[in-house]
């Protein structure tokens, strides 16, 4: 309480004498933000934040797959009249000669391009990563609020701007970037090569280097805060595996994102001021660049990659920290092997540093080279193998609650299983020379990272909306919504497979030219229709999310789901400080369920009994 | 605008039944009461993951079934190259692996969510840690890894190893290069030399030298450029693999073949097709799904190609970068090989020479003119070469009859010394002969497009193929026709004695002026012709 005072002192420069408790006490905040302005727009209570991270994060949900639905559009009905979303598309439409209207190749491949960034950097990046570190981070390490509420208020703010700019991006009359989401040069350099490389280039540059600062923001609160804010007791082998996870995340973000900064300021130089950091021997539209000679393409593949690999796992470990959570807490029993989820998290968080250059093997690097990155990366298939079957010990003898939240988690685990194992094929360079660049990867990584991410996402929202609004969302809809979006997500994905393993490579726009291509016309028409589907069923997340925030059953039972961790010790809809009193005290591990006969489950604030051990070790 | 009134209608109304579903559920809950509600959506939720769980994983073998067909080493999709069968065999050892552990986990997960779902009277046991069983399946799947990753990497190493030294030297390995450009695939054969010429970025012109060859390096003379790729069985081929503007990727499904296309940093793959085109034809026709006929009553595995694609988003026409590989017998390559024309020849030399400029000036109706015209090249063409070849020097000549109709110049022609131009001119006025003789009519206009611009005769040759021009084309009449081209005949009849006039005018300027002794009578020619062609933009030979 006392830091929270300082920070917030130093902030303002208020005197902090006379603010006494009255944060503690009101439910709408603290008298910082005692206007709506303050409370709900610039706020700095980090459970604010989180709920606008989340929000912003399905807002750009909505719109990244619904642009995944027009692309598919193309792809499942390429000779569909879609003059009737000229309303919509306007010049995007093109009419052909058999006066039907097509998507246009340039805005298919900028659909393709921002459908990739929207979801991977703003939804499942800072709409997840954001959201649930925001949210639980001090709630469940018993803090007042991040190291640095006004870092995190500006995490958010830069983040909506980045949001901001790449929106307005999607109206330049040239297009967005259609470069695809690694934005290779010399594509994404080349203003000559591409409509998509003009303006909207530079602006989704500029975007992301928004979204660097933002998550770097984030990132520095989120390590500062678990490491010195955590309150007393908590020891790190006492923090719930969200909390690992979150904090591997952010050390990740921290290492990696710079890096891809500098490309990305590299690449902008090369745009701007005529630098040549990637540019090297080209001739294009009529013109060799004589002096654009001595750069290569393959050193921002590198640096991407060094963001680009970390970033997934900067995408799936908070999801596999949440689901380790939900899953305990519904199965009633500890999760399994606490101490080895820890070690796989951080083991994975090591080695996806080391195999970056697994999506780089058919890209001209030497081929000796893959032979480490080969090593590396069937490495983590150990740790996250061990996920998996701890996972499935988790539920093994346990008593399962079948609530959205679970559902999603066990969804979440078979997600996880069925993309993690074709990452084996992919991982494995020699298998790689096929499967580069054919839907086998556009698969693997939608099922291993887009909808488990989403399913994690998904059962920490259902999970823990009762924390951030006070009520329950709907069970009903969100069993409609869980099993409408796993069967129609295995339908989208699933073929896709055989997509890859027929070797139809990916990012077509239209595969009639190709006779070894073109034969899958039924099935892509069905992935088309199933993805359709998916996207209806999400509706009914939309509707549930904003119904029960307002309307929803209202939250009585402080702790509902009968949870051990701190966050569940502060009152329904708590106010900025989180706790009206004094800070929750620690006295042992966040898993202790089902470990007693009368008890059920003994909160982390119990203290030992006499002759008890703490249960993680 | 009632598209949107109609639009927002609907997005309120599936928003109230949304609403209406959730409420009515939850409403019977409240008057269940909350326990015996939640044990019964345990029970039936867990039932469902059953219920999923095996549609899902039956559905997954069914799958498999209908899609073996075209998946990776079933099928007629199994490799058509030497190294392709152990990336096949490495994809299938995968699956084998994987999939076992796929159905046991798949099964395990919605087992055990159905097994121990809550329910009355039932408690989940305190079960934290079992370090054995950790260490277990921690175990299992790092030796299952270590034999996918020494055997993947064994045949990676194998498969990425460039070609060395010793088989470099021997007969049984080629070079080719494809260059990717927005939106195709350049290709590029060695020639008789069997030696790519070197390229340099900056001498790219388009639709004249469109790889950038350099014309000085003798290896370039012969290299020639197909529309398709077409290669012997059974022999091994490094694709050299090179970008022009942005990355691409050369990729051949059956060859199991992929590398990107960078531009300034060539890249290579290595392989050796093992079917031939009429092989796979074969294989295909097995398949029922392949014996349906198109619309011309050809089978489709008739029309069975491998395609070479690109697989690196290179911007908006990626998706058709098509060019067709057809692997031949050796006595098929051999007889494909004998009517390539290298490019030099194609795109440069023909841009020079009327002559040659004519074959693609006469139309498809005039199919006989074009194979006399064809005839009459190819013997130049072939002593041209193996005199090149034979000598190592460019510079190299032919007979005087050659040089008449093989003038060459650098790139673009602009610095074209004076006796060469005259000499262009000449024969392009033969040429024009020849083809008036032959009575074709068509197209005469672009040889007026070919921009003369030497001084003295160029502004009278102009004129006259003005002339003779307008006498050509005032008719469509045959008859006329021949009466015109009697007139024509006669008109550059005059010119061609002029052109000669010119041509011994200046062999003479230029014989007093230069130093080299004769050693024939056609020696000072030669001489004049190379010492002014080393002042201009040829390179020199070495």
């Amino acid at each position: 309480m006392a830091d929270i005072n300082i920070i917030e002192e130093q902030l303002h420069g208020h005197d902090h004498h006379d603010d006494g408790h009255d944060h503690h006490d009101d439910h709408h905040g603290d008298k910082y933000q005692s206007s709506l302005v303050d409370s709900y727009l610039f706020s700095m209570d980090h459970k604010n934040i989180a709920k606008q991270f989340l929000i912003t994060g399905m807002f750009w949900a909505v719109i990244g797959s619904a642009m995944s639905i027009l692309f598919r559009l193309q792809l499942g009905f390429p000779d569909a009249d879609l003059s009737w979303l000229q309303p919509l598309l306007g010049g995007w439409i093109e009419i052909n000669e058999q006066g039907q209207g097509v998507l246009a190749q340039d805005f298919y491949y900028a659909l393709v391009t921002m459908h990739g960034t929207i979801i991977v950097f703003f939804v499942l990046t800072a709409g997840l990563s954001g959201t649930f570190s925001n949210l639980l981070i001090p709630l469940q390490i018993g803090a007042r609020d991040m190291a640095s509420p006004l870092m995190n208020m500006l995490s958010y703010w830069f983040f909506f701007l980045a949001g901001v700019v790449l929106f307005i991006s999607l109206f330049l009359n040239t297009g967005p970037f259609s470069g695809g989401w690694t934005a290779y040069p010399p594509l994404s350099e080349l203003p000559q090569a591409s409509d998509g490389s003009k303006a909207g280039a530079t602006m989704w540059l500029l975007s992301l280097v928004f979204f660097v600062v933002s998550v770097l923001l984030g990132g520095i609160n989120y390590i500062t805060t678990v490491l010195n804010m955590r309150t007393k007791g908590m020891s790190l082998f006492r923090m719930p595996l969200t909390i690992w996870a979150f904090l591997v995340t952010a050390i990740l973000g921290l290492l990696s994102f710079p890096v891809i900064a500098s490309g990305f300021f590299m690449v902008l130089f090369d745009r701007s001021l005529g630098t040549s950091f990637f540019l090297n021997e080209i001739f294009v539209a009529g013109e060799a660049l004589t002096d654009r000679v001595g750069g290569s393409s393959l050193l921002y593949q590198h640096l991407f990659w060094f963001l680009g690999h970390p970033e997934v796992y900067i995408i799936i470990l908070p999801a596999m920290g949440i689901v380790s959570e939900v899953l305990s807490v519904h199965s009633r029993k500890p999760i399994f092997g606490y101490k080895a989820m820890v070690f796989s998290i951080l083991a994975i968080g090591v080695l996806s540093f080391l195999v970056w250059a697994h999506h780089m093997y058919m890209s001209g690097v030497n081929p000796f080279i893959s032979n480490i990155f080969v090593l590396f990366t069937l490495i983590i298939a150990v740790p996250s193998a061990v996920k998996v079957f701890n996972w499935i010990a988790t539920i093994w003898g346990g008593n399962l609650r079948f609530n959205s939240a679970s559902l999603f988690s066990i969804g979440f685990v078979s997600m996880f299983i069925s993309g993690g194992l074709t990452g084996i094929f992919l991982g494995n360079s020699v298998v790689d020379i096929q499967q580069h660049d054919t839907y086998f990867v556009v698969a693997h990584f939608h099922v291993v990272m887009g909808v488990a991410a989403f399913f994690g996402m998904f059962a920490g929202v259902y999970h823990w909306f009762p924390r951030m609004f006070g009520r329950f969302m709907n069970e009903t809809l969100g069993k409609i919504h869980f099993w409408g979006t796993m069967i129609s997500a295995y339908l989208v994905f699933g073929p896709m497979h055989y997509l890859g393993m027929a070797g139809v490579p990916r990012r077509y726009y239209s595969f009639e030219y190709f006779e070894n291509f073109s034969q899958f016309d039924a099935m892509n028409a069905f992935i088309t229709i199933a993805a359709i589907l998916g996207f209806l069923f999400q509706v009914v997340f939309i509707v549930n999310f904003f119904y029960s925030i307002y309307r929803g059953r209202k939250q009585t039972d402080m702790n509902p789901w009968g949870a051990t961790t701190l966050e569940w010790t502060a009152p329904i809809n708590a106010g900025h400080g989180n706790w009206p009193g004094e800070i929750p005290e620690v006295h042992r591990w966040p898993y202790d369920l089902s470990r007693y006969e009368d008890e059920e489950f003994v909160m982390q604030t119990v203290p030992l009994k006499e002759g008890e051990v703490d249960g993680g070790h | 605008m009632l598209e949107i009134i109609i639009g927002a209608v609907c997005a309120v109304l599936l928003t109230v039944f949304i609403v209406q579903i959730g409420k009515a559920r939850e409403l019977a809950s409240v008057v269940r009461g909350d326990k015996k509600e939640e044990y019964e959506v345990n029970t039936m939720q867990a039932a469902l993951g059953m219920v999923f769980m095996v549609v899902f994983l039956l559905l997954c073998i069914w799958s498999f079934i209908v899609y073996t067909p075209t998946s990776l080493g079933w099928g007629p999709n199994t490799a058509s190259s030497a190294h392709g069968s152990d990336i096949d065999y490495m994809f299938n050892l995968t699956l084998f692996f994987t999939a076992i552990v796929f159905f046991a986990t798949q099964y395990l997960l919605f087992y055990y969510s159905w097994k121990y779902r809550g329910r009355k009277g039932h408690k989940a046991i305190y079960w934290a840690h079992n370090e054995k069983l950790e260490m277990v399946w921690m175990i299992i799947p790092a030796v299952v890894m270590t034999f996918l990753v020494v055997g993947g990497l064994n045949s990676w190493n194998m498969i990425m190893a460039d070609v060395n030294e010793e088989e470099k030297l021997g007969e049984d390995y080629m070079e080719i290069e494809a260059k990717g450009f927005q939106f195709a695939w350049l290709l590029r054969y060695p020639g008789r030399d069997a030696q790519l010429g070197e390229t340099d970025f900056t001498k790219i012109v388009q639709g004249a030298n469109d790889m950038g060859q350099i014309w000085s390096d003798v290896r370039n003379v012969d290299d020639f450029a197909p529309d398709n790729i077409v290669l012997p069985v059974n022999k091994k081929v490094r694709v050299r693999i090179t970008a022009r503007d942005v990355l691409h990727n050369f990729y051949i499904r059956d060859m199991r073949v992929k590398m990107d296309a960078v531009p300034g940093m060539p890249t290579y793959f290595v392989f050796t097709p093992t079917v031939t085109t009429d092989s796979i034809r074969s294989r295909y026709s097995k398949y029922p799904e392949w014996q349906g006929k198109d619309k011309d009553g050809v089978p489709r595995y008739a029309r069975y190609n491998y395609e070479l694609a690109c697989a690196e988003l290179c911007g908006k026409s990626h998706f058709n970068m098509k060019k067709l590989v057809m692997i031949l017998t050796q006595e098929k390559y051999e007889a494909w090989l004998d009517e390539q024309e290298g490019s030099y020849e194609v795109k440069v030399n023909k841009k020079d020479d009327g002559s040659f400029e004519l074959i693609d000036v006469v139309g498809e109706e005039n199919k006989d003119i074009k194979e006399q015209l064809k005839k009459k090249r190819r013997p130049h063409k072939t002593t041209f070469y193996n005199n090149v070849i034979a000598t190592g020097n460019i510079e190299v000549r032919e007979t005087k009859e050659d040089r008449d109709t093989m003038v060459y110049s650098d790139v673009i022609g602009e610095r074209l010394d004076v006796l060469s131009r005259l000499i262009l001119e000449k024969s392009k006025v033969n040429a024009l002969w020849a083809y008036f003789e032959a009575g074709a009519l068509a197209e005469v206009e672009n040889i007026r497009n070919s921009k003369i611009d030497i001084r003295g005769f160029e502004k009278k040759a102009i004129k006259e193929y003005a002339d003779v021009l307008k006498i050509a084309r005032t008719t469509n009449d045959l008859n006329t026709a021949k009466e015109n081209t009697n007139k024509a005949k006669q008109v550059i009849s005059v010119l061609i004695a002029d052109a000669e006039k010119l041509v011994e005018e200046s062999k003479k300027d230029k014989k007093d002026n230069t130093a080299v002794a004769p050693q024939d009578i056609e020696a000072p020619q030669d001489s004049t012709l190379t010492s002014s062609t080393d002042s201009s933009a040829v390179e020199g030979g070495r």
